[in-house]
């Protein structure tokens, strides 16, 4: 059986190393898939557990160099990256503390007795010290007969080194003890800004786990015990105080209170909950007490799906990246053969002298960055699903990032999606204006209370709302096809289909009217005679109007789609702003109009509720699953929308546009830095203008590169969608 | 992480670098080099 694991890596320098590792586990009997996240540092792997187990993946990438463990613990994840920051920070100060004073003597004081044995006594302990992760690192991927950033680094700085050595030994004349040590410290600069933006990348999954709280209080025995989370078990009842956070998902058993949920869903007016109500774990309970079942504990709770889905498509890799990787992984190779390449030409062919040579060579060297190709495309996905989530848009994986910004047609499902999904009264009116309409409110209230339609359902709740009461019911029927009649307060009451032969032409009118309208007219009749006509709509969502208008400035066409007949399909569209509807479309043939609109052209979203259309979700280039966070809608779409609000559908369109723009900016950037770079460290400029660049002025660019890279993909965090 | 813990985890690196400078200096002496040429 295939199975999967999630596996933390340390250690990774660079792109290189993810694709050391991937290669590494590709090779291994019994892997299936893999998938190494530079940025994340994480490797996915699939594996056939009859033939390895997760034990020996571990200690696979371990024994290349890379200590790795299972698991993803928030807490620890978030320590490693803490003390590799700490880490890089000492590296740094301690590197500068010697660089600074070596490049100040190295440049400035060229007359200072014992000059040379001062700058070998500075440079030495950054080479060594500082530099002993970039040997550490060249060394694991020789082992594997590969090479890495930090081979460039080492060969590059142990040249410039090495020949300084020479000269203090009088071999040559020229030394370049301070090239090398601020080489090392530029780099290591840039490593430590590096990390520090990359924590950055992954703060909204970081702030996800961090909602769930550690302990939980539930009722055992009748008594209050407070207990660790993870000891919760489902069907227990458990205790929530004001401004205490749920720990589970259940549904409310006792007391109400309003939560708030825009952790969760992005909403962020807080939610009532009364008895019969869901409440999910990690929200936080405002005012209230209240008691509820847990329903889901551990890993099936909302939460923890959510988490998982933002960490899956984090995980996962857009077509754009698989270039990159192809690109990084010669990169090294490349870069080195260039490198001696270019000291051969300067040295033999253009007779230049040997100092000046390996100067140029080392430049090359070390203004290759092969890391912002590596982190252009991880880093901007991870931000961008980052911030999906923290606003209530799931997006499952990096493809659906990457094919949002083809998209330019919108199919809704109207129920749930354009409209509430539940019918609503809309009008009541009266047949004669004087009459007494709570009376009649009163009456529609008494016999539907006790039916199970779901049009009854929508008057109680009218007639609740408008403080109706009733009065006895007796010898209630209901009368399949037609209504319900019934005895109340001793006289007759129907409430049901109107028979057009039996109504006077004002109420026939008004009828007419509403159908118009697309909505299901019902009549009252007290004993016998038409008192008032009662309209019910499944009504529209307050801001489909504005969904709609949203995605027509963004240049999208949008449909309805729809089981309803025509003329209340075209009503409920005309009201949203849709021009283009599929009415009386059974749910098994939503699919097929969607394949209809792909075969003309169209790159088309589905927007559902996942409960009847998953079909059709499946069939669209990305289906948009709307359902508060509910497992279907989770499972159905490649895109989930926790708020259940169409405006959403523009915000995850334009999420997906932005950050597509950020990879793409990024990737050029990286490109185009290496393609200029390499070109110019390797003196092209140089006869024609004599622009040589410095190894230095090489280094500090290439640590800046990649920080840049990183810093571009944060910028979204501020996009306003 | 305190300098002390650094340190430890550096002493290879830090033993290395102590042998390298020890030995370049004697060599720098020894060759005469700092004898202005």
């Amino acid at each position: 059986m295939v199975k999967k694991v999630e596996i933390n890596v340390e250690g990774m320098h660079c792109a290189s190393c993810s694709n050391l590792i991937t290669k590494a586990l590709k090779k291994t009997p019994g892997v299936v898939a893999v998938n190494v996240n530079y940025a994340s540092r994480k490797a996915r792997v699939e594996y056939d557990e009859s033939q390895i187990d997760e034990q020996k993946l571990v200690a696979l990438i371990t024994s290349k160099g890379y200590p790795s463990k299972i698991g993803t613990d928030p807490d620890s994840e978030r320590l490693v990256r803490e003390m590799e920051i700490v880490s890089l920070k000492f590296f740094l100060v301690f590197s500068a503390i010697f660089a600074i004073p070596a490049l100040l003597v190295g440049m400035v004081f060229m007359d200072l007795p014992y000059r040379m044995l001062i700058l070998f006594l500075l440079a030495t302990p950054v080479q060594f010290i500082a530099g002993k992760s970039f040997y550490l690192g060249a060394w694991s991927a020789l082992k594997n007969r590969t090479a890495s950033m930090d081979t460039l680094i080492a060969v590059g700085t142990s040249a410039a080194y090495g020949y300084s050595v020479a000269a203090i030994l009088g071999l040559v004349q020229e030394q370049y003890f301070e090239t090398a040590a601020v080489l090392i410290t530029l780099v290591i600069l840039g490593k430590y800004l590096e990390a520090i933006a990359k924590g950055r990348t992954s703060e909204a999954i970081r702030k996800l786990m961090g909602l769930t709280p550690k302990v939980a209080t539930v009722i055992r025995e009748g008594r209050e015990i407070e207990i660790p989370i993870g000891d919760v078990n489902v069907g227990e009842i458990v205790l929530v105080k004001p401004g205490e956070k749920i720990p589970v998902d259940g549904t409310v058993t006792e007391g109400g209170s309003a939560v708030d949920e825009s952790m969760i869903t992005g909403e962020s007016i807080p939610v009532e909950k009364s008895k019969g109500s869901g409440v999910i774990g990690g929200t936080i309970n405002k005012h209230g007490v209240i008691r509820f079942e847990a329903t889901k504990v551990g890993g099936d709770t909302v939460l923890s799906q959510i988490v998982r889905l933002v960490e899956d498509a984090q995980g996962s890799k857009a077509d754009i990246q698989r270039f990159a990787d192809k690109v990084s992984g010669i990169f090294v190779p490349v870069v080195i053969c260039l490198a001696l390449a270019t000291f051969l030409v300067w040295s033999f062919v253009l007779g230049q002298s040997f100092s000046f040579s390996l100067m140029v060579a080392v430049a090359v060297l070390v203004v290759a960055c092969p890391c912002s190709l590596g982190l252009a495309t991880p880093t901007a996905i991870m931000v961008g699903t980052g911030i999906g989530a923290q606003r209530g848009i799931l997006i499952k994986s990096a493809e659906s990032l990457e094919t949002m910004h083809t998209i330019n047609a919108v199919v809704f499902d109207k129920t749930g999606t354009i409209t509430e999904g539940r019918p609503k009264v809309t009008d009541f009116i009266p047949a004669r204006p004087e009459a007494d309409r709570g009376l009649l409110i009163g009456y529609a209230y008494a016999v539907e209370r006790n039916s199970e339609h779901p049009l009854a359902e929508a008057i109680v709740e009218f007639a609740k709302a408008e403080n109706a009461t009733h009065g006895e019911v007796t010898d209630f029927e209901a009368i399949p096809g037609s209504g319900v009649s019934a005895m109340v307060g001793g006289r007759s009451v129907y409430l049901g289909k109107p028979e057009k032969d039996s109504l006077d032409a004002n109420t026939a009118a008004g009828i007419e009217r509403l159908q118009g309208e697309g909505k299901t007219a019902m009549v009252l009749k007290v004993d016998g005679a038409p008192c008032a006509i009662i309209a019910v709509a499944d009504t529209i969502k307050p801001t489909s109007a504005q969904a709609i208008s949203d995605l027509k400035s963004l240049g999208i066409e949008t449909w309805m789609i729809t089981g309803d007949n025509e003329r209340t399909a075209k009503s409920i569209a005309k009201t949203a702003g849709i021009t283009n509807v599929f009415a009386e479309v059974l749910p098994q043939d939503k699919a097929a109009y969607v394949k209809k609109l792909q075969e003309s052209g169209w790159k088309v979203v589905m927007v559902g509720d996942g409960i009847n259309d998953a079909p059709a979700l499946a069939q669209a280039d990305i289906g948009i699953a709307m359902g508060s966070g509910t497992d279907v809608a989770m499972e159905a779409g490649t895109v989930v929308l926790m708020r259940s609000d169409p405006q959403d559908v523009a915000r995850a369109i334009r999420l997906g546009r932005k950050t597509i723009s950020k990879i793409r900016q990024n990737m050029v950037w990286a490109l185009i830095y290496n393609v200029i770079g390499i070109p110019v460290a390797a003196g092209v400029l140089y006869p024609a203008f004599g622009i040589l660049l410095s190894p230095i002025i090489a280094g500090g660019a290439m640590a800046m590169s990649s920080v840049s890279v990183v810093t571009n993909a944060l910028t979204l965090r501020w996009a306003r969608l | 992480m305190k300098v002390s813990e650094w340190i430890r985890e550096n002493k290879g690196a830090i033993a290395f670098t102590v042998a390298v400078m020890v030995i370049g200096t004697v060599a720098y002496f020894a060759l005469g080099m700092n004898i202005p040429q």
